[in-house]
């Protein structure tokens, strides 16, 4: 009897072991038209996360957050591509789970900027413990040289890492 | 008028300090014969004057000395006053008897033109170019101006000038224009209106029509080639303001305004009468373009703000004149480059801000003034600074509280008080009258305090906070913008201390009184928060560098597309220092 239940444990450790998704990060499905998406490769406790950009067109400035559950990861260093051309100015501002990140020509005689798809930022983040949380990016425009906003429809992810 | 000296309020100041021994005397006619075809200047004034009780009164000094002078036939005399000397005289005619007076005045002489109140100016110009008699001050008046109040009248001026030159006066066209055959040319001007502020203007140079849409003209006099152009463009622009004004204010009662540049050293950069804009030749230089049209569209404004209708009161008579002709002037100008095709919204944003950025920035708050307060004509540059850059804006205030078509109402409803008909107390009645409600405590608030809030605004949780430091009861216009691409507008009725407006999501930028419609300051909750939306993001640089370049002008009336929520260092200027501020603070 003792054995049987010792069985039966360790059968049902195992299946709960099976629920515990690996380290990695899914995407959410991509979005249409012009748009933001989430893409990341995870190694154990380290994720390096890019968001692409799509069809953003001819812009003065693009603006967006990424949003983080900072209980489980940390942000080590967001860096941009310098997608707003000669002069253009970027910014990434980090407080706690929301990493504000965008930039803009320097002035209105510098004019607005084709950017073109692909990476527009990176994050690498490590894991503070281990854990499931949502990627997500939130208030994502862009913006023309009359001041007018584009809204971005935005994909972000669920990411997974191991405790350090 | 483009006021650049303190003569104007010098003026007002011996008005005020007149006997009140007068008040029973009013100028009713006078008929005005002024020869200026010769070197020497001769007037005959021909007017009638209503006097009770009273065997003399106080006028304005007189610019050339009196050949003769007759009342009800008797000879009479001029007498310079006590304190004032030679700026004002007093008028006797112990002999004249009860009833109306017939007063003939002959003046002759070359006048000196050097103004009494400010050596530095002149009072006339006497060229054999150029001939101009500006509005009667102390010392240099060409007509009975009465001293013991406002005094409008009616009557004509007749000019007798060299006949090349192109001559105004009065209101309207002449009336009468001949050449006698003893190589004169005589033109006699109606004043039909009445109105205490004259001027006479004869001038050698090209003169031009550019007719209006209601079947009016605007005549334009260049006195040379290099004025020409802007001269036309000014007449142009004039051309579409007066029927906007005539449609606001009411229809000018003749079909000819003329604008006439005088040289020498005019004492301001123009001056409005009705139906007469007078501007300094500098005005037409290259320097000095941003102001011509403005100013002109200013001074054309005092036609119904100081001709049409007037104020007789000492406190709050230039609030009455000067803030309601820059109210208009700016107004008119926007609305009349829509109708044109043009961005008349940013255009009237342009000069309302220009005005309240001017009062904003070189005020001394230790040194102002409410713009009913008793001392304020003491001060000069606060008397500038708060009449006509405040009061301008104050204006803008009341119009977006009661509503623009209430307010236009009323605004017609004062221009049809007439001469001496203004007061602060007729712009709360007719503002009432048009239902716009009682504005007895915007009216505490903007001209009886110095002063003007301090907004302090940021989002949290989904709603602004809106702190107002000051004693104020505002009307704020709130225009949110959302990620999904939506705007809201709204607005929040806010008092001193904290206010708030729920949005209902999370805005990506939030503009708080975005038209200018006050005189205030907005500034963030959030050091940085230029889009006052409660975090400091790209949106915020994008709205420093969509302003960049902006910065405090140096000089009054240019706009410098400044606007100190974006001046992130405050040191007058929206530039990179600020866009480096926000990326890192």
């Amino acid at each position: 009897m003792r054995r049987l239940m010792l069985g039966w444990s360790m059968v049902v450790a195992a299946a709960l072991g099976a629920c515990m998704p690996s380290p990695g990060f899914v995407e959410d499905a991509p979005p249409v038209g012009p748009s933001l998406r989430v893409t990341g490769v995870v190694d154990d406790t380290h994720a390096l996360l890019t968001v692409e950009g799509r069809e953003l067109g001819r812009v003065f400035g693009l603006s967006f957050h990424v949003l983080l559950d900072d209980a489980l990861v940390a942000v080590v260093a967001p860096e941009q591509a310098p997608v707003l051309g000669e002069g253009g100015l970027l910014m990434e501002r980090v407080d706690g789970g929301d990493v504000a990140l965008g930039g803009s020509r320097p002035a209105r005689e510098a004019g607005e900027v084709d950017v073109v798809d692909g990476a527009v930022a990176t994050l690498e983040l490590r894991a503070r413990a281990a854990g499931v949380s949502r990627v997500d990016i939130v208030d994502a425009v862009t913006r023309r040289l009359d001041g007018s906003f584009i809204p971005l429809a935005a994909a972000g992810g669920t990411l997974t890492l191991e405790a350090p | 008028m483009i006021a650049t000296t303190p003569r104007s309020l010098t003026m007002v100041l011996l008005l005020a300090a007149a006997p009140a021994a007068a008040a029973g005397i009013d100028v009713v006619t006078q008929d005005l014969a002024v020869d200026m075809s010769t070197s020497v200047l001769r007037v005959e004034i021909d007017a009638v004057v209503e006097v009770e009780g009273y065997d003399s009164f106080p006028i304005y000094g007189l610019i050339a000395p009196a050949l003769e002078l007759r009342v009800n036939g008797a000879p009479a005399t001029l007498r310079a006053d006590d304190d004032y000397g030679a700026l004002v005289q007093w008028l006797e005619a112990p002999d004249a008897g009860e009833g109306p007076w017939s007063v003939h005045v002959v003046l002759e002489g070359t006048p000196s033109c050097r103004s009494q109140l400010n050596p530095a100016l002149d009072a006339c110009t006497f060229t054999s170019d150029e001939r101009v008699l500006l509005p009667g001050e102390p010392g240099a008046a060409w007509y009975l101006m009465n001293l013991s109040g406002t005094d409008p009248f009616t009557g004509s001026v007749t000019l007798r000038t060299d006949p090349e030159l192109h001559a105004a006066a009065g209101q309207g066209a002449p009336l009468v224009d001949e050449e006698p055959g003893d190589g004169s040319r005589v033109r006699r001007f109606a004043i039909d209106t009445p109105t205490e502020t004259l001027g006479a203007w004869a001038r050698r140079g090209t003169a031009f029509e550019v007719d209006v849409a209601s079947g009016k003209r605007v005549v334009v006099a260049a006195p040379s080639e290099a004025a020409a152009e802007p001269l036309q463009r000014t007449a142009l622009t004039m051309a579409r303001v007066l029927p906007r004004y005539e449609a606001l204010f009411g229809a000018l009662p003749f079909d000819e305004v003329h604008v006439l540049p005088v040289s020498g050293r005019f004492p301001f950069g123009g001056m409005g009468l009705l139906g007469n804009v007078l501007l300094g030749d500098f005005i037409t230089w290259p320097d000095f373009d941003y102001l011509i049209v403005q100013g002109a569209a200013h001074e054309l404004a005092h036609s119904w703000w100081g001709g049409l209708a007037s104020s007789g009161e000492y406190v709050g008579g230039g609030f009455l004149q000067e803030a309601f002709a820059e109210y208009s002037a700016w107004r008119a100008l926007g609305e009349t480059a829509a109708e044109n095709g043009e961005d008349g919204a940013a255009v009237r944003l342009a000069g309302v801000r220009m005005n309240a950025v001017w009062y904003l920035t070189q005020t001394d708050p230790a040194a102002e003034l409410a713009i009913l307060d008793e001392e304020l004509y003491d001060q000069q540059d606060v008397y500038v600074l708060v009449t006509y850059h405040k009061g301008s804006v104050v204006l803008r205030a009341l119009e977006e509280k009661v509503g623009q078509e209430v307010f236009s109402a009323a605004l017609a409803g004062m221009i049809a008080r007439g001469p001496s008909g203004l007061s602060v107390d007729v712009l709360v009645e007719e503002v009432a009258a048009a239902g716009g409600g009682d504005i007895t405590g915007d009216v505490d608030q903007w001209l009886r305090q110095p002063g003007h809030p301090v907004l302090r605004a940021g989002v949290s949780e989904g709603a602004l906070s809106l702190e107002v430091e000051g004693d104020y009861q505002l009307h704020v216009p709130v225009r949110a913008h959302f990620a999904d691409g939506t705007v809201q507008e709204s607005s929040l009725e806010a008092s001193s201390g904290d206010n708030a407006l729920a949005l209902g999501a999370r805005p990506v930028l939030v503009e708080v009184d975005p038209h200018w419609t006050m005189p205030r300051v907005v500034t963030p909750t959030v050091p940085g928060d230029v889009s006052l939306d409660g975090r400091v993001d790209a949106v915020d640089l994008m709205e420093v560098a969509l302003r960049a370049g902006g910065r405090v002008p140096d000089e009054r009336r240019r706009d410098g597309a400044y606007d100190p929520l974006y001046d992130v260092t405050a040191d007058g200027a929206i530039d990179e220092e600020d866009l480096a501020a926000v990326r890192e603070p």
